[in-house]
Order: structure tokens, then sequence, then C-alpha cells
């Protein structure tokens, strides 16, 4: 649990990426650095952890010590807890249902896309193996989620989580 | 007239005053000499007295006279009796003393006596002969004929001699003749006479009616023109025993009719003797018999039929009586028990059976109840088979209505058992098999959907776990050429853009097969499709391909299909990106879409002018990862064509190719035309006109 607390310690991430991966998680990172976006980036190695660190930045939250991440890149195949369970629990949960979800996954199953929708995922993406098409999905993904996207501020959060819960 | 009469009346009584004088001096005279007193008679004539004696010279002819056999008297011209002879005086049943001098006349009969005068006076002159009747006191009227003749007397002139024959033995022959006659001619039977040479002599109306020969065309002519060809001998054969004088007996025999016909007749022929016992022919009685022989034919027929019918049938068929007595059986009866007809018929029924019990309560049901119906029974062979068998037997009745025996038709039933048996056997293992098949199929089922899942899992992880390595290799290489570029040589780039290229290809590769298996367990979702639509989708995908190349299409007028609008879509498309790809050396590249029919159904072709390919190959061209030209003429995974095949396939149709190298390639698709065969298949043809 090392790793899990040193993520909850820090302050504000802009970024969950839950990947069990190390090679993909370095891809990425990679990806995203590419993109000045890798400062921000916490990472989470099952769902077990994704779920955690969730429960904690909700905490900080409640008490203005923290924000919520503005951005969950999930995948599917996880130990543990796997990633539909994660997406679930995230999205059954109001406060951190409003933090958007991308599926970032090796596979195009229709039932994986299908169940990944029905739970209110808000996007779906194939990691590609052309790994330049890869950094241009990051590319994207990261500015479109983090930069055109608006999101409620973290005060506007944390009044909504007070009437709610 | 008057005085006329009067004066003929006064000479009358005058003669018959006279006459009566002389009758009564006759009668003395009579008297006399028949009580022998005188010796004489005188009789007054015209010519004066005449003396009649016994001893006159007429005596000796008195004595003839009185011997005769017929009656015999002397009259005189005016009838008076002046002799009769004791014949004459028992046929008038008169003593003869009393009618000597009594007048002939009153002894006709009233209607004879004028005619009689007549012929009295007619005797005068030459004999006469007549039949008339006697009229006598007692008996009736005898018939008689009379023969009179003149006689000259000595002195007064003429008398006459009267002889009388008594008729009424002949009289009663001939009316008997004449009503045998009548019988004989009125009979129905022919009754024929003939000589002993067969010469008809006597015909009667019978006989006419039933040959057809009058008897004029008959007497006199042969009876042999009656018999048939082949009957002759017959006929000999009794003539010989006719003339043998033998028993009269009765013959049946066939004869001919005037007009060709044959009948049958049966005769009876009896011979024609003289009084001398002589034969001298035959008489034949024939009654016709066609009519009688005719139905006994029917009847002889009739009975022929029913019994070979009896014979004939392959069930055994037994009469039984009311002891339970076999009367009578058929070969069906024999050849099931092993018996004899003779051994058969007058022993117990019930003998041949299983259970002889059961089979006498069953014939004693039929005779209680009129009949039975699938009374199982079985037949015991003399060699021991036994013969399963169901009866259906009825009561039969006599022409009273009386129940004379029990008819019983068995059915073999032992074929019906057997394949009852076999049934059920096969039945038995069917239900076994079955339950079998059941546990397998259950088996298999579970086996497959274990496979399946399996199936999955694998591609799931094929999907997962085999792309993400590949995303690493390709990652790191990329990473490494942009981070460690000034650092390597060309040799070096080169070899990290091999890595790059052949972790692409493996990933098309992944792609490919996940596409193919998933292919596998897609359910299909068949509705009508537009194929000029799919194709207008496909050929717009396939732009980019197309850039920069000059390529002609020729597209016509596509029918309407049942299928599966994703699946068929990508039948098209990779038909067309094959033509695309292959044609790829070609300006311009002709590719060219369209409609034809092979043995009467529909089919959709896609054809180019690409490199085309060598027959001899056909069979690879639709396997898997089979690849018929080199990876660096033309780029590809060899799944394309082996996708198409499924999805066609999956739709019940059929793909093939047609082509030779260089000179193009052409792919048939026989997919399921909506509206062929069904509602207008003219509109259809029209279409690819």
């Amino acid at each position: 649990m090392k790793n899990s607390e040193e993520v909850i310690s820090k302050s504000i991430m802009e970024i969950l990426l839950v990947e069990d991966n190390e090679k993909d998680i370095e891809l990425t990172l990679h990806a995203l650095r590419g993109e000045h976006l890798g400062n921000q980036i916490c990472v989470a190695r099952d769902g077990e952890e994704a779920l955690a660190y969730l429960v904690a930045s909700e905490s900080k939250l409640a008490a203005g010590t923290g924000a919520l991440p503005k951005l969950i890149l999930l995948d599917l195949k996880l130990p543990k807890v796997d990633g539909l369970q994660v997406l679930r629990q995230i999205k059954s949960n109001p406060v951190t249902r409003i933090i958007p979800v991308v599926i970032l996954t090796s596979s195009k199953e229709d039932q994986d896309m299908v169940n990944s929708y029905h739970l209110g995922v808000n996007s779906y993406l194939q990691k590609p193996v052309n790994f330049e098409q890869f950094r241009k999905m990051v590319k994207d993904l990261g500015l479109y989620w983090l930069l055109v996207n608006q999101l409620p501020t973290t005060e506007a959060l944390r009044t909504e989580r007070a009437k709610v819960v | 007239m008057k005085s006329i009469k009067n004066e003929s009346a006064r000479r009358l009584r005058a003669q018959l005053a006279k006459v009566k004088g002389q009758l009564a001096e006759s009668e003395a005279t009579m008297k006399a000499i028949r009580s022998g007193e005188v010796d004489a008679i005188v009789v007054d004539g015209p010519k004066g007295s005449r003396i009649f004696t016994l001893q006159s010279p007429e005596e000796p002819y008195r004595i003839l006279a009185e011997r005769m056999n017929e009656g015999a008297a002397t009259l005189t011209p005016e009838g008076t009796i002046l002799f009769c002879n004791r014949r004459l005086a028992e046929m008038l049943e008169v003593p003869a003393e009393q009618l000597l001098g009594s007048s002939f006349i009153p002894f006709l009969r009233q209607q004879e006596q004028v005619g009689f005068t007549e012929l009295v006076r007619e005797a005068l002159q030459d004999s006469v002969r007549c039949e008339g009747h006697l009229v006598r006191e007692f008996s009736g009227p005898l018939p008689v004929q009379l023969s009179l003749s003149a006689i000259p007397f000595e002195e007064s002139g003429q008398g006459i001699c009267l002889v009388a024959s008594d008729l009424s033995d002949r009289k009663r022959v001939e009316e008997a003749t004449l009503r045998l006659g009548a019988i004989v001619n009125s009979s129905d039977d022919a009754i024929v006479g003939k000589t002993l040479e067969g010469i008809v002599t006597s015909w009667n109306g019978g006989a006419e009616k039933m040959y057809g020969y009058s008897a004029e065309e008959m007497i006199g002519q042969s009876v042999s023109k009656l018999i048939p060809a082949g009957g002759l001998d017959d006929f000999k054969a009794i003539i010989e025993n006719v003339k043998q004088g033998k028993p009269v007996r009765q013959y049946d025999v066939v004869r001919v009719r005037k007009d060709g016909e044959e009948i049958h007749v049966s005769l009876v022929v009896s011979p024609i003797m003289e009084a001398s016992g002589e034969v001298i022919g035959s008489s034949s009685i024939a009654h016709d018999i066609s009519a009688y022989k005719r139905a006994e034919e029917r009847v002889r027929k009739a009975s022929r039929y029913t019994r070979s019918l009896i014979e004939a049938s392959l069930d055994p068929l037994v009469t039984i009586s009311r002891d339970g007595t076999i009367t009578d059986v058929n070969e069906s009866t024999e050849k099931v028990t092993g018996v004899s007809r003779q051994q058969l018929i007058g022993s117990d029924f019930s003998d041949y059976f299983t259970e002889p019990e059961k089979a006498r309560s069953g014939y004693q049901q039929v005779f209680a109840q009129g009949f039975v119906t699938d009374y199982p029974l079985a037949i015991r062979h003399t060699s021991g088979k036994i013969t399963d068998v169901l009866y259906n037997a009825t009561v039969f009745r006599n022409e009273q209505g009386e129940i004379e025996g029990v008819f019983a038709a068995a059915r073999d039933i032992t074929a019906r058992k057997q394949a009852e048996k076999a049934r059920t056997r096969a039945e038995e293992s069917l239900c076994k098999l079955n339950a079998e098949l059941e546990q397998r199929v259950e088996e298999r089922t579970a086996e497959l959907a274990a496979l399946n899942k399996e199936l999955e899992a694998f591609n799931y992880a094929v999907a997962h776990d085999l792309r993400a390595p590949l995303r690493h290799i390709h990652g790191f290489a990329e990473i490494l050429a942009d981070e460690a570029a000034p650092n390597l040589d060309d040799a070096a780039k080169r070899h990290l853009e091999t890595i790059r290229d052949s972790v692409q290809h493996m990933s098309q590769l992944l792609e490919d097969l996940l596409n193919l298996s998933r292919l596998g367990r897609q359910e299909l979702r068949k509705q009508p499709c537009d194929l000029n639509e799919l194709i207008g989708e496909v050929m717009a995908a396939l732009k980019p391909e197309a850039k920069d190349r000059e390529v002609e299409w020729r597209v016509a007028k596509l029918p309407f299909i049942e299928g599966d609008p994703g699946l068929t879509k990508q039948v098209l498309f990779n038909l067309l990106s094959n033509a695309l790809k292959f044609t790829r050396p070609r300006h311009p590249a002709i590719i060219e879409i369209g409609q034809t029919t092979v043995e009467g159904e529909a089919v959709i072709f896609v054809r180019d002018n690409g490199v085309g390919f060598d027959m001899k190959y056909m069979d690879k061209l639709f396997g898997l990862f089979q690849r018929l030209h080199r990876q660096q003429d033309f780029e590809g995974t060899g799944v394309g064509l082996a996708i198409v095949q499924r999805i066609v396939n999956r739709h019940g149709g059929r793909v093939w190719a047609v082509s030779e190298v260089e000179k193009g390639a052409t792919f048939y698709v026989r997919l399921n035309v909506c509206g062929v065969e069904k509602n207008q298949p003219a509109a259809a043809e029209t279409a690819v006109q």
C-alpha cells in the first residue's frame, strides 16, 4: 500500500491512470509527457487501488484539502477488481459520477463496449498498435477533456457533495 | 190345292189301311212260319202276291245270312223288313220276329231317314254304301255301315238287301286315334316317327317348333340332318338298340335346328313293331332341355368359379358341421395343417390347434352368435410348425334357412406378428439409440458450449493479450527511433523500421483472425438489402485506395438480396478491395460489377482485368492464410476470401471464381435474391439487362 499512500498524498491530480501493465504505463506516460500532461498524472495499478484513491480524494474534497481527478483513464483488464467493476463504482457514487471516464483498452469487443456505455462511460478508445497513432490519440483526448471540455469548479463540487450526502 | 191334298190324303189313308191289313196278315204269317205252323208266307206286291217259304230255293242263303257277323236284312223298296238275321236283331235290340214286316226306316236316326230312302232308290240301280246310326231301345245309337244292293224277287220285282256292319269298335279306335293324334300334335315335345333307315314318317307340331322344320319339309327326309357332326355314331348306336328291341332308354343328345342353333334334347326312343313283333321303325319323343342345360351350365360354372376362388384363397378355409366335424376344406388348409383333404374332411376341427378347447369354444360361439371376428388361434402343422391365425367365421344356412354349419376363414398373421416383434425391437433399439443420441447431443452441446466459452476466452485473450506486446514493441521501437536517432546509422534505422512493419502486419493478422472468428459466432440478421446501396458504401470506403489510380468502375443495376447487411457489405468490400489490389499494374484498371444467371439462378459477379491466378490453385483460393501471390507484389494476410466464403456459406449461398493468369478474374456470388422465383422473376431478369 506504499504506492497508494504515495499517490493519495499528492494534492491535486488532473488525471488518474488505472493500468496494471508497466510497459503500457510507460508508453502512456511517454505520450502524455509529450503533450506536457505528464506531471499531473496519478497511476493506480489495479482496481482496488483506483477505488481507494477515489474514496480518499472525495474525503479531501469534503475536507477542503483536495479535489477529484479531472479525468480517469481506465483499462478494462485489471487484477483484483476489473475495469468494469471500477467503472460501476465510480458511476454509482453521486460524487464521483461527474468525473469523465475514458476506457483505454486493447479490445474492441462489442460486449465490453456495450457494457461500458451502459455503465455510463464517457468515451471508449482502443489502443492502436501503431505508437504514432497512439500518441496522437492520447494527445487528442488530453487536450479535449482537460482543456476543451468544461468541468464544474472544485468549490461547486464540494457544495454539491454536501447536498447529496 | 185343297182338293188335291184331300185326294192324296184319302189315297194315303187307303194305302195305310191296306198296308196295315197286309202287315197284320204278314205278322200272322210270320208268326206261323216262326212257330213252324206254316211253311210259307205270301206277300202281296204290286205284281201280285209272293210266297216265301223256308224251304224255298233261298234256303242256303238264309242259313248263311243267319251265320253272318254283320246284320243282314232284305227290305222292300219301301223299307219294310222282309227278313233279318239274328245279328241285326241284336244290333237293334229287338226280337227278330217283331222286326219282320216292320219298316227299317224308324230304326235310323231322324236326320238320316230321308237320306236312307233316297239311298234305297239308288240301290235299286246300283249297290251303295253309307254310314249311319241305328237307334236302339236300350243303348245309344250304334254307328254302322250300311251296304244296300238290289235283289230281284221272283214275282214281285226288286227288293233290297241290307248289310249293317257294326262300326262302334272301329269308331272307338278312330276316336282314340284322333284324340291321340291331337295329343301328339299339341305336344311341345317333338314326336317323330321314322323307319329303321331314319327316314321320317311322322313329324308333330312340337317337332316343327323345336327343330324349325315343317312336317312337309321333314317327312320322307332323313332324320340325320338334325344330328350335329360327330353325333352320328350315337345315333347309329341308338338305332341299333331299337333294332334289337332293347328296352326304351332316355338319351341326352344335341340336335341342330334348321337355323343352325344347337339344342339339347332329352330323347326317348321306342321301337315301332308290326303285329308280328318285327321292328319296322322307331318313334322318338324329344324334350328340349337347352334351358335346363344352360341353367345347369351356369350353376356348374358358378360353382366352379366359387370353388376356384375358395381353392385360390391363401387363407385356410373350412366348413364345420354342428358337431365340429370338418365338412370341406381348401388347399390352404391342407398346407397349413400338413394333412390331406381326405383326412381332414370328417375329422374334428379342434384337432389341428395348439389349444383344442379354445378352437371348440370358437366354433360353438359361431353357432351361438352367428359369427366371430378375429378369433385368435394357432394351427399346428404335422411337422410341428405353428401358424398364428385370426379366424373370421360365420354360419351358413340351407334353403329352409336352417343353420347347416360354420364357414371359417383363417388369416395367417405370423408375418404380422413377426413384423410387430421386429417393430417392437426396432422401436426399443430406436428408443435406446435416441436416448444415447440425446445424451451424446447433450454431452456434445455441453462440450461445444465449453469449447465456445474457451474460444471466446481465447479470442478475448488474443484481442487483449497478444495485441499488448505488439503495441509495446511498436511503441518502444518508435521511442527508440525518436530518441536514439542521432546515434543510429541508416542500417539500424532500417532495422527499426522492419520491426515496426512486422508488428503492423502481425497486428493486421490478429485483426483479421478476430474478425473471422467473430463471423462464426455472430448471429445473422437477415433482411432485404439493396446491393446498389451497399456497393456505393463500399466504393466510398475504398476511395482512398483508388486515389491516384486510373480505375474504371462499371457498375450495373443490382438486385435486392435477403441477407445480413453488415456481412454482405463485408463480402462486397473484400471482393472489391481484392479487385482493386490485383489490378494495381493495370492502366486503367477495369472493375465490373453486375448480375447474371448461372444454371437458372441469379448470381452477382465482380470482374477485373487484374493479374488473375492459375485455376490449378483454385482449391487454395478461399483457404485461410492461403495466398497465391508474393507478399512483396501484393500485400495481404490470406484471410479476406476465407471471410467471403464463410459469410456466403452462412447465407446458404456459394462463391467461386474463374480466372486465367494475367487475364483478370471473375468472382461469382450466389445470394438469395429477393423476388426471384417468387414474385417477379422476369423483372429481375430485366434489371440485369
